[in-house]
């Protein structure tokens, strides 16, 4: 399947984008698994969590276990397109600027990749990560 | 608050560099989640224990003890199972079409041990068929259980 290549400024900090790569792999996962992976505290992915369930890409869902409350979260369908066109948004930067590079010096400002303005990262569509 | 600026011209003014270190950390986490979901090595001989066990019990010839070693089975499958759940603190589908190859292959090898002991043991009287069973199916079942964590570990890589 390809996605359209976006780049989405909620999914691209780095704390978020990392808890989007997590929930994008598995269905579901405790608040605390995501934490880990993270290495960050609690009220860090707590913020972080709450923007991204602002946005309408990540659910929460909390469950009585033994007297203890267990969070788990996961990705909605808006927030795995939102992360699945990112990533594909960042592979064209990359294999833009490997492409322009190969064509020789003066192919490309240095340090930039190739993109014009507008919100779709133009003429790119890439598999899905 | 967030700022939502015009994501093209934010995108548009990322270094690739950048961009190749945003991949990265996502490749990172995909490699620490498919880490976490490596079962530690006894977890799989405790599983293989409990399958050989059961099978060889039955070198007993006592019914009652056979059939509470299959409960003993059950129960210490769905432990074990249920402990690996909370410790790795995901949920996902574990089953594709590859680990669900490698799951039928591993129900039927055991069932062919237990049809072989049966036939060896019962129907021509040779002791010790359950036994050797039973101690065949504990490496078996390390094999098939790793061949299963090894392939759930390349889909978590690609993403999948």
């Amino acid at each position: 399947m390809s996605t359209a290549a976006r780049f989405d400024e909620i999914v691209h900090a780095p704390n978020r984008l990392q808890i989007c790569a997590i929930l994008s792999a598995v269905s579901a996962a405790d608040f605390a698994t995501v934490r880990e992976g993270l290495r960050v505290a609690d009220s860090v992915l707590s913020k972080h969590v709450r923007v991204l369930h602002e946005a309408g890409y990540v659910e929460v869902h909390k469950s009585t276990c033994a007297s203890r409350v267990r969070t788990s979260l996961s990705l909605t369908e808006a927030g795995r397109a939102a992360y699945d066109g990112h990533v594909a948004a960042l592979q064209a930067i990359v294999s833009n600027e490997a492409f322009h590079n190969s064509a020789g010096p003066g192919a490309s400002p240095p340090g930039k990749a190739q993109l014009q303005p507008g919100s779709v990262v133009p003429a790119m569509t890439s598999s899905s990560a | 608050m967030e700022s939502h600026q015009d994501p093209g011209r934010a995108a548009a003014k990322m270094a690739p560099g950048e961009a190749a270190s945003a991949i990265s950390a996502i490749d990172g986490s995909r490699s620490w989640l498919a880490d976490r979901m490596i079962a530690p090595g006894w977890y799989h001989v405790a599983f293989g224990l409990l399958a050989g066990g059961a099978i060889a019990e039955a070198e007993i010839r006592n019914w009652m003890l056979l059939a509470w070693s299959v409960v003993a089975y059950t129960v210490g499958c769905g432990a074990l199972s249920w402990w690996n759940q909370r410790r790795v603190g995901v949920a996902m589908k574990y089953f594709d079409a590859c680990t669900r190859a490698v799951f039928g292959g591993h129900v039927l090898t055991l069932t062919g041990l237990i049809a072989a002991a049966c036939w060896l043991g019962l129907d021509r009287g040779i002791h010790g068929a359950f036994l050797a069973a039973g101690v065949l199916a504990v490496p078996l079942t390390v094999v098939f259980g790793r061949w299963t964590d090894k392939l759930l570990r390349a889909r978590l890589l690609t993403g999948q």
